[in-house]
């Protein structure tokens, strides 16, 4: 909540404000220079008296540019840059101030010839700007489904990058954290999952479509770089999230049709700040706390773990090692337990982040300058980023016809990624090393203990299993670093020769280099098992540019009120990649600040590039008659370079229509209902992230072949084939949407409702074409011809009120459901075929659920065993050594026919055809509740997100309850199955597993559901009065949580740390920050 | 005004210009910075063609290694080829391939030997139809090595189309690439495919050089097509009851071979001896790598990563190296072992310590000890001298010149000893029984011949097909249980997964 200054601060009086004087100055005289001049109307017969006056904005800021009119005369004026105006009125006349944002005022005018105005910002949500898909609109004028999250949210939010913003406090937008690096890519889902290929919506930052490197399937997908440099960036870094004003996501195909062939994984829109209405204003905000991981896995300790490797021994009938037996001087279980997870860990990792802006507007011009400085740790070791962000935004209005203005972003950072170097630091890889590895060594010259093998030996190559890597040494001594600069901006002038006729050309450009240099140490070798005592230095360079160049022409025109706008866009993208990658072994320096390719040894160079454009025509009309009767038409044709010519162009049609109800003349007495306004929408877009140039089938120069010479020497020499085979029909994948919702306001304005159904068929989805062998092509073409459903329902309402004096709150709630099922599959293969080993694909069937061996419990005894051995042959693990402690498998299933994919009629035998569904790994619903209140100062929000009806493979389970080899368990395998402990859920310890009870089966398979409060934020706003002596207009201190809470029958840490990727390495941190910001 | 407004008018004008875009295919022509089919073979000259040849070779060798199935199981070589035979057997665990009637249609063996196979076909195809539309202009200078690269090109694919023509009889016969992704495989007629491989090799023999000079030695020359020639020609005789014309023009093709200058080496094991690759005995012989193959992996397929893979070969199967993680290997069957003459030297140098040990006593491993780099002797001029002699005898010819070639061959088996061994003792060059002396070709066949290729095979089926031998009463000389169905397991089955996509055009062998 703000409060308001009633003083104008005297900026000139403070030293401190000199340098914006001289700013302020020198705007005004260009502001002076380009004023229009204005006629005063006069004539009037009645005695007039000069009125003035200043204008200024609820937070205080004189508004420049208002509109002062005498009403039922032509009498009116504008506001200076201070706000101002000067107008001449007769006592009884009425004065109207308006202000485009603001709510217009009247006043009469009296005896006081000084009349100062304050006006309100228009707060009623539906008259809120919504950004959409070039243009903007007001939001009860939507046809289409968007949502759009603004600063507040975004402040609220106080996360390093903003889409965590949407997570929660948006329907339809699943968001789902990596981990606790920094740097990780979130994955973002926008109403289920579509596709079998590329899922990322399409980002467009100030109205420029962002266009990145290895975004689908790449035609250099075997190239390292590919994912290296991706995998390693999350878009979203490059923005600031304290410059953005708004953030939109386009859901239906009407909305985001607009977007062509990039659109059918929705769409997202932001928008950062420009300069607007008020004197110069200068905002600091500073945030700084820690993050930590909320729990570790609790694993064996010494004791148990040489007590548990001791019964997988002897289970086994193995020969137990000396590592394990007391009686052998090579025994290890008498040392003391390790802790490696905490030795990985950052605890209390640091967060902080400092930026400020400068903002200035009037009716001529305007600008928006921000910077700042990001300071972030991960919650594991020897990873961080740290970013630097400017940005300088204005706009100009030359003359009453042109308008000019700019964007211009840096983006610095650099990313120390050390843990990449070990290849896996995350807490399963630590938990499960030998609990008597010793981390450290005052000893060894770098202070770690080397790894040693089950004998105490250093490691060689006839090492067992008993110790591994030492991560720590490794990252400590390994360097991976990532240095990007990011320079994304545009500029445009704009031409009105008409009253309502816009056009406006746009050039951006998206400038991205990413350097990522390593250097693995041969000081590590004694530390890294499959190391050679060699430095190895590794340098990879990524330029990515992006050239947009955009014409718009608009029209609006109102007759009566019939409202009508024609627009039409057309834009050209050139996109391109640049790719290099070096390396040489021993430089002469190992740390990277130092050296560079002074090494000739074993020099090794890589490099490639690619080339896009992109082409669109976008033609778009609507028309609403009196805000009450909606039509929207858009309809693209976009043209992709990376498909073969005659088969690169789409053509995409959206179409909406909205009827306000209440504004009908039979719900006026509809008193409770202020607004409900019913929409309807269809549209198609594309995806052309599929795979680019695959009608240009490339050679490749893998394979070799060593000729022999006649002195005896043999050389290798290269040779090349043709892998794939061309496919000129492959095109973009269709999605078609249908939408139907309603939204509308009750209880005088305090209840929002919005609700939308929705529909989206993706169909010629890329997918792998099993070809007959006769081909003769090592790699399977990808064709247009699976085809995905998503339906589901959204569900959004807010509540608004004030308890009497100064008591504000709110509350909402939004709920969104996913049903998804694919619909066709390759006919080579039959409906019933599962694609893919842990995760299934299957018509009729939710996309990549989990499949494997239904576990229905463990012998309990010999009987048992015998009793379902004369029923059952297991043909998967070793049948004859089954035992009492082991896993029983259901024989779900029998041996398909011949020509069959399926038999349903249990066979006796268990084998792979008993394979199940068992889960699936898209959320049936995801939902978000929200709270926030202030009272005299305090305000406290509260932001609660979750996802139901998921499920998850837990992967650290499955390695931690696996009991069949000399790693470290999680300490839940204490109540594994022994002859005295008769557990049903953890079968008997089994060196080597020879019976496969940890065969992938439903024993791994859990619910993920969770709750999680994910942002927890008390702040404090300064008295007034208290501020203004510190000449600020606004101080405000906070207390932020994030990840506070997380309520999960998951037994993993987090079910969250990618559900979709189905990965579980290190869980979202959480973390504790203190915040101010200031404005004067 | 009327200044701003020609101004403003101006202004729209050229925004228009300068920043509508066009639309056409044309405007969306980015350059395309990855090697295509048609700028490999347009722009690159001459070595464009070579490498593509290269990649033939490399795929040839494919047959040899380590695509370990299941288990470790060895797919291709050894089980397809090389089990279907009495004279090698697996040490454990039943092998369809051994006792035949476990095998199926959907046996990975077969799978990956079939696909194999017509990767090497699509290999050569594409190569040789660029060559058609690009070869006369990059050629230019030298139209010779067009003919030398297209007949390399040609000699693969025929030869592999020998191998499938025995193996299935009706294989697809694939000459051009397959364009269209709709296209299902189907069976070509009886013995099309033999034919083609004979009148492919016929040319590829006049295409081909006579020999390569270093470094280059190792490729295929005039004599790998006119000797692999030889063989289809003689198997193509054998089956139709020693079809005189054949036999004819298999004997043409081995006395050119004569003025080719191949002789036998003086020792048998050199033929086998990694240190004495493409020795003057060898007609064609697949390269598996050198010391200088420092990239070489044994998990790695060629095809996989530039410059990284298995150039080697996995003799390891016979001599049961750690690298084969266990997995079952090949040992000599008892009936081999009995059936040498007693002295014969061949036999210490074809089974030793329990094993064949024709590659394994001389072997040349790389650096890891993974894999050999020891060449596999596809052809050699023994095999052809046995079998002029046997074309020779029953196409009517002088049958003492044809005992002449087999004592020759019996006399370089006699000197490899030290010192020289007795045995084997010439043959009575005085004998004219034509079964006893065809009865002789065969047992010498096997004395010097067992253990390699899948050559004792292809004479089973060919003598099993003339009424030579019955096979319906055949001793595999297995441990394990055989059930051998002689109407169907002389031809391997298609891949199942084949038979299923072509709904009806690919008709199975029958049996499977």
């Amino acid at each position: 909540m703000k409060i308001f200054l009633k003083k104008r601060i005297d900026a000139q009086s403070s030293n401190f404000f000199r340098g914006f004087k001289i700013l302020k100055i020198s705007l005004a005289m260009l502001f002076v220079f380009t004023s229009p001049m204005y006629a005063t109307a006069d004539g009037s017969i009645t005695p007039q008296q000069e009125i003035n006056g200043t204008v200024v904005s609820d937070d205080n800021s004189p508004l420049p540019g208002v509109s002062v009119l005498v009403v039922g005369t032509t009498n009116g004026t504008e506001t200076d840059f201070d706000g101002n105006y000067n107008i001449k009125a007769s006592k009884g006349d009425v004065l109207q101030f308006s202000f485009v944002g603001m709510k217009t005022q009247t006043i009469t005018v009296g005896d006081d010839t000084t009349i100062n105005i304050t006006l309100a910002e228009d707060t009623s949500a539906l008259d809120e700007v919504v950004v959409i898909g070039y243009g903007t609109r007001k939001k009860r004028d939507i046809t289409s489904s968007v949502s759009q999250i603004t600063t507040k949210q975004i402040e609220a939010s106080v996360q390093a990058s903003p889409e965590f913003a949407l997570q929660g406090t948006t329907s339809g937008i699943l968001v789902q954290s990596a981990s606790g690096d920094p740097n990780a890519r979130p994955t973002i889902r926008i109403r289920g999952v579509g596709t079998l290929g590329f899922n990322d919506p399409l980002y467009v930052i100030d109205g420029v479509p962002i266009s990145e490197f290895g975004a689908g399937a790449t035609a250099f997908a075997s190239s390292a770089g590919a994912n290296d440099i991706r995998g390693s960036q999350n878009i979203l870094n490059l923005i600031n999230p304290n410059d953005i004003a708004s953030i939109s996501v386009l859901k239906d195909a009407a909305a985001t049709a607009v977007y062509g062939m990039r659109a059918s994984n929705g769409v997202i829109l932001i928008e950062t700040k420009r300069g607007k209405g008020g004197r110069t204003s200068f905002n600091f905000s500073a945030r700084r706390g820690v993050r930590n991981i909320r729990d570790t896995y609790n694993v064996l300790n010494t004791t148990q773990y040489t007590n548990l490797l001791t019964e997988e021994y002897n289970n086994a009938g193995q020969v137990i090692p000396g590592f394990i037996d007391p009686n052998d001087p090579a025994y290890l279980g008498n040392g003391q337990t390790y802790d490696w997870q905490d030795a990985i860990q950052n605890t209390n990792a640091l967060t902080e982040d400092y930026s400020f802006s400068v903002q200035s507007g009037g009716e001529k011009a305007n600008f928006f300058f921000s910077g700042g400085v990001s300071n972030q740790e991960s919650t594991i070791i020897h990873n961080k980023l740290k970013r630097y962000n400017a940005t300088l935004t204005s706009d100009f209005k030359i003359a009453k016809w042109l308008k000019i203005g700019e964007t211009i972003r840096i983006t610095h950072s650099e990313n120390d990624d050390a843990k990449g170097v070990v290849g896996n630091m995350n807490l399963p890889s630590e938990a499960f090393k030998a609990p008597w590895q010793p981390i450290y060594d005052a000893n060894d010259p770098t202070g770690f203990a080397r790894v040693r093998d089950g004998g105490g030996d250093l490691w060689g190559p006839s090492s067992t299993g008993a110790t591994g890597i030492n991560s720590l040494a490794v990252s400590s001594i390994g360097q991976d670093q990532y240095s990007i600069l990011r320079n994304l901006g545009s500029v445009y002038a704009e031409i009105s020769p008409l009253e309502g006729l816009i056009f406006k050309g746009t050039l951006g450009v998206d400038w991205n280099n990413n350097v990522r240099e390593r250097v693995r140490s041969k000081r590590y070798f004694n530390f890294h098992v499959n190391s050679l005592p060699v430095t190895n230095l590794l340098h990879r360079n990524l330029t990515n540019f992006s050239v947009l160049s955009e014409f718009l022409t608009s029209y609006t025109k109102e007759i009566n009120d019939h409202n009508f706008q024609l627009l039409m866009n057309i834009s050209k993208q050139r996109v391109g990649t640049n790719w290099n990658q070096s390396g040489a072994d021993n430089p002469i320096f190992e740390d990277l600040e130092r050296t560079g390719f002074n090494s000739t040894e074993n020099q090794g160079i890589e490099s490639f590039k690619e080339r896009k454009i992109l082409t669109g025509t976008l033609l778009k009309f609507s028309y609403n008659f009196n805000s009450k009767y909606y039509v929207d038409a858009s309809y693209r044709r976009d043209g992709s370079s990376v498909f073969a010519p005659g088969n690169r162009f789409g053509d995409f049609f959206g179409a909406s229509a909205a009827w306000r109800v209440s504004d009908e003349a039979f719900m006026e007495n509809v008193s409770w209902l202020d607004d409900l306004k019913f929409r309807v929408s269809w549209g198609q877009t594309g995806n052309q992230e599929t795979l680019p140039y695959s009608y240009l089938a490339s050679i490749s120069l893998a394979p070799g072949y060593s000729l022999f010479g006649n002195d005896g020497a043999g050389f290798n020499i290269g040779g090349a084939f043709q892998p794939g085979i061309p496919t000129p029909d492959l095109s973009w994948e269709t999605s078609t949407t249908t939408n139907i919702g309603f939204d509308g306001a009750a209880i005088g304005n305090r209840l929002s409702f919005s609700f939308d159904y929705y529909n989206r068929l993706t169909t010629d989805i890329l997918q792998d074409f099993p070809l007959p062998m006769t081909f003769g092509v090592n790699k399977n073409p990808k064709v247009n011809l699976a085809e995905v459903s998503n339906k589901g329902i959204e569900l959004s309402l807010n509540w608004n009120d004030k308890i009497g004096d100064g008591f504000e709150y709110n509350l909402g709630m939004n709920l969104t459901t996913v049903k998804n099922s694919v619909e066709k599959l390759t006919e080579n293969l039959a409906e019933g075929t599962v694609l893919g080993g842990t995760y299934g694909t299957q018509v009729g069937s939710s996309l990549g659920f989990i499949y494997g061996y239904q576990m229905e419990g463990i012998f309990q005894t010999q009987a048992e065993v015998d009793a379902w051995k004369a029923n059952h042959t297991d043909q998967d693990g070793a049948h004859a050594d089954i035992s009492p402690g082991d896993v029983r498998f259901a024989d779900l299933y029998g041996n398909p026919a011949p020509g069959e994919f399926k038999s349903d009629s249990p066979d006796g035998l268990i084998n792979v055809n008993d394979r199940t569904k068992l889960g699936k790994t898209i959320p049936g619903y995801y939902y978000g509740f929200n709270m926030g209140a202030n009272y005299k100062g305090f305000d406290l929000s509260l932001q609660w997100q979750g996802v139901g009806d998921v499920q998850k493979v837990n992967f650290v389970k499955m390695a931690g309850e696996g009991m069949a080899g000399d790693g470290n368990q999680l300490s839940s395998v204490l109540d594994r199955w022994t002859p005295s402990n008769p557990s049903n859920t953890t079968p008997r310890a089994l060196y080597g597993d020879t019976v496969k009870n940890n065969r992938f089966s439903s024993r791994y398979v859990e619910d993920a559901d969770y709750l999680r409060l994910q942002n927890l934020q008390i702040g404090y706003t300064f008295d007034e009065k208290f501020v203004s002596k510190l000449n600020l207009s606004n101080l405000r201190f906070y207390v932020s949580g994030n990840n506070v809470a997380l309520f999960t029958s998951y037994s993993g840490l987090d079910p969250d740390a990618n559900i979709l990727s189905n990965t579980d390495l290190n869980p979202p941190a959480t973390s504790w920050l203190l915040g101010m910001n200031l404005t004067f | 005004m009327k200044k701003y407004n020609l101004f403003k008018q101006a202004l729209t004008i050229l925004f228009a210009v300068l920043i509508v875009q066009g639309c056409t295919d044309k405007d969306l022509d980015a350059p395309f910075a990855k090697q295509t089919a048609v700028s490999f073979f347009s722009e690159g000259g001459t070595d464009s063609y070579n490498k593509a040849v290269i990649g033939g070779y490399a795929k040839l060798t494919q047959f040899y290694k380590n695509y370990t199935g299941v288990n470790g199981t060895p797919r291709t070589y050894l089980n397809a080829i090389a089990l279907m035979r009495d004279d090698m057997l697996t040490s454990n665990q039943p092998d369809p391939y051994e006792v035949f009637g476990s095998l199926t249609a959907t046996d990975a063996s077969t799978s990956d030997y079939y696909k194999l196979a017509y990767q090497l076909v699509n290999r050569v195809n594409l190569t040789l139809e660029y060559m058609a539309e690009y070869g006369d202009k990059v050629f230019v200078d030298d139209m010779e090595l067009k003919n030398t690269y297209e007949g390399e090109a040609r000699f693969m694919r025929a030869y592999m189309y020998f191998h499938m023509a025995i193996n299935y009889d009706t294989p697809p016969l694939i000459v051009n690439t397959i364009k269209d992704l709709a296209y299902v495989p189907s069976n070509s007629a009886s013995g099309e495919v033999l034919d083609y491989a004979i009148s492919e090799l016929t040319a590829a023999a006049v295409l081909l050089p006579d020999t390569w000079a270093a470094p280059n030695t190792g490729r295929a020359t005039k004599g790998s097509a006119l000797g692999i020639l030889g063989k289809a020609l003689l198997h193509k005789a054998t089956v139709n009851g020693y079809n005189g014309g054949d036999l004819g023009l298999a004997l043409a093709a081995f006395d050119q071979i004569d003025g080719l200058g191949y002789s036998l080496l003086s020792n048998f094991g050199d033929n086998f001896d990694g240190e004495k690759e493409n020795g003057a005995e060898s007609l064609f012989e697949l390269q598996f790598g050198n010391a200088d193959s420092g990239n070489n992996n044994i998990w790695v397929p060629i095809d996989d990563f530039n410059v990284i893979g298995d150039l080697g070969g996995t003799w390891g199967f016979y001599s049961k190296h750690w690298s084969i993680g266990g997995a079952r290997y090949m040992l000599p069957s008892a009936k081999l072992e009995a059936s040498f003459e007693a002295g014969d030297p061949r036999m210490a140098m074809t089974v030793a310590g329990g094993i064949i040990s024709k590659y394994t006593a001389k072997d040349v491993v790389d650096g890891a000890g993974k894999t050999s780099f020891n060449n596999a002797r596809v052809l050699r001029l023994a095999d052809v001298m046995l079998m002029k002699a046997e074309a020779m005898l029953m196409s009517g010819g002088d049958k003492t010149t044809a005992i002449g070639l087999l004592n020759q061959v019996r006399e370089r088996a006699r000197n490899s000893a030290s010192p020289a061994s007795a045995v084997p003792a010439d043959r009575n060059v005085a004998e004219t029984d034509e079964n006893v002396i065809l009865q002789w070709i065969m047992e010498e066949r096997v004395a010097e011949l067992s253990g390699e290729e899948s050559w004792r095979w292809y004479d089973l089926i060919r003598w099993h097909k003339a009424g030579k031998i019955d096979m319906n009463s055949w001793d595999f000389s297995s441990i394990q249980t055989t059930s051998f169905d002689v109407n169907k397991h002389l031809l391997l089955p298609f891949p199942a997964s084949e038979v299923s996509v072509s709904s009806g055009s690919l008709t199975q062998n029958a049996g499977y």
